[in-house]
């Protein structure tokens, strides 16, 4: 197993750990095939992330996701936000292992359905 | 790994391979280098080669109470279920094309049977409840004028659950084999041997495998017991080694390792009942005082002395894993996420244990080597770790509210 030293640092003491109240929203994703899922709260405060936290449940890669997540995108303007990619994710995360990469997509995915919600 | 900067590394995971031990390695070792011949050669390096893998043989057989000639050398636990099942099909195929065996075996007996299946054999998978043990009634159940032979695990490598192998090895005797003789019974004791004493004549069986990386000796070789009279086909063809049944020069130093790994077996087997089984229930104990909401798997009374199985509900047993992994303790588990699909333990289902139960499942299997000091440490980091994963888990926080309902309803 070769595992970042991120992500390592991120299984030994995740970051963000929590839920936000309103007016921040909060999302919850699963992946279908494997039960991991991931509820993030997002805050945006003059157009920019201002807060973020996360829950999440599933194999390591998944909770290294979610947390590598909400410091990467603190401080994100709702453009940059929109256009976070799994790659950009992967990138600070370090390499999966091989048939691993669905839990940074789960990330993203809980990123952008937040992000959706904010904008209706 | 990286951030493991500490000096502490404890393993408790010693039904996937165990360490060598140094007794061990020193038996071997003069094999490799003064006494390398080929045990079939005539002079003396073939002569003393030969003379030791005699000794390791009778220290083999010792080991489970066979004869010197009912041991087969070969390259370990899957290749001696593979020879057993394989080997006695082909030899006896117009005696019976029926096999029974359990839904719970180690892949080495499952993926043959699933083989001979697509060759046109019938093969019933027993079920094994919610305990881990098969049923005598299930095996008397589906014994048909077909079967040739039954397969069984002794101990499973999981959960560690001890299969009643002598009682359906007395059925047979006394209600089948009288009115047919050729009908066989195989057990992979793989996982039993050198842990619990065990004798293969009292136990009844016709074919026994054996694995030596599993009693701290090492990977590649191990054996099959065949009973005296029992025939079976080769599996290679070949040189005539280990009278005819597995051709192929015998790996002297890893057979002399082994000898001697099983003479210590035999020597320390009281350890597992006086030190390993008391460290292993001490173990449970104090987890089940420490941290809730835990499912413990598999039989408490049939089983190995050495192996826990536990489900830590609301974490995943991988994530568990590794983040044990980095505070330097070795488990394994029953869950293990691939391709965005969870591969659950076809053990652990089984049993019929709930999707949530067998992803939290971990399991620690101990050796002789362990040590209190070693379990103290366990319990002394993983509470914090679950804790942790489980103030995460969105899982974990639905059952506290819940719980909180609950309290103010009542
Ligand atoms: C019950 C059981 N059978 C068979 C095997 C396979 O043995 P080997 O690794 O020597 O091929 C194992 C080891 O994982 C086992 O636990």
């Amino acid at each position: 197993m070769s595992y970042s030293k991120t992500f390592l640092e991120h299984i030994e003491e995740p970051r963000n750990v929590g839920e936000l109240q309103p007016p921040a929203v909060v999302v919850e994703v699963v992946n279908s095939a494997c039960g991991d899922r991931i509820r993030l709260s997002v805050l945006v405060e003059e157009g920019k992330i201002s807060s973020v936290k996360m829950r999440a449940f599933g194999c390591a890669p998944t909770l290294a996701a979610a947390s590598v997540l909400t410091e990467v995108v603190k401080g994100y303007s709702l453009d940059e936000a929109n256009v976070f990619t799994t790659e950009d994710l992967v990138k600070v995360l370090g390499v999966l292992p091989r048939g691993k990469k669905h839990a940074a997509d789960l990330a993203v995915e809980a990123l952008h359905t937040a992000l959706s919600k904010l904008i209706v | 790994m990286e951030l493991l900067n500490n000096k502490k590394r404890i393993y408790f995971d010693n039904s996937a391979t165990t360490a060598v031990a140094s007794e061990v390695v020193e038996a071997m070792g003069p094999y490799f280098t003064d006494f390398f011949g080929n045990a079939s050669s005539v002079h003396s390096f073939g002569q003393q080669a030969k003379a030791a893998m005699d000794k390791a043989r009778r220290q083999v057989a010792a080991l489970i109470g066979a004869e010197f000639n009912e041991i087969v050398f070969l390259s370990g636990g899957t290749e001696a279920n593979n020879l057993a099942i394989r080997g006695i099909t082909q030899a006896y195929q117009d005696k019976g094309r029926h096999i029974i065996t359990s839904q719970f075996e180690h892949p080495a007996v499952l993926n043959t049977c699933a083989s001979l299946e697509k060759q046109g054999w019938q093969v019933t998978y027993l079920p094994v409840y919610e305990n881990g043990i098969v049923r005598l009634e299930d095996v008397k159940a589906a014994m048909t004028d077909q079967t040739l032979l039954v397969t069984l695990m002794h101990a499973n490598n999981e959960i560690g659950t001890i299969q009643p192998i002598a009682e359906i090895a007395k059925f047979i005797k006394e209600d089948i084999r009288p009115k047919r003789k050729n009908i066989f019974l195989h057990t992979d004791a793989v996982q039993t041997v050198g842990k619990v004493s065990l004798d293969v004549k009292s136990l009844g069986v016709d074919m026994l495998s054996i694995s030596a990386h599993k009693l701290h000796a090492p990977k590649g070789i191990g054996a099959l017991y065949i009973r005296k009279g029992v025939r079976i086909a080769s599996q290679q063809t070949g040189g005539h080694q280990e009278r005819d049944r597995r051709a192929g020069t015998e790996n002297i130093p890893a057979i002399v390792a082994f000898g001697c790994a099983a003479e210590l077996a035999r020597k320390n087997i009281d350890t597992y009942t006086r030190q390993v089984e008391p460290l292993r229930d001490y173990l449970e104990q104090q987890i089940a005082k420490n941290i809730p909401d835990l499912v413990f798997n598999g039989d408490h009374n049939y089983r190995l002395p050495n192996i826990a199985n536990i489900s830590f509900k609301y974490v995943d047993g991988e994530a568990l894993l590794i983040a044990l992994d980095l505070k330097g303790v070795a488990v394994s588990t029953g869950a293990a996420c691939a391709s965005g699909s969870t591969e659950q333990s076809h053990v652990l289902v089984a049993l019929g244990l709930e999707k949530d139960v067998v992803r939290g499942s971990l399991r620690f299997s101990l050796s002789r080597y362990n040590t209190r000091e070693e379990v103290d440490y366990l319990l002394e980091v993983l509470p914090a770790v679950v804790e942790k994963l489980r103030r995460i888990s969105p899982l974990y926080q639905e059952r506290l509210k819940q719980e909180s309902l609950k309290s103010q309803i009542a």
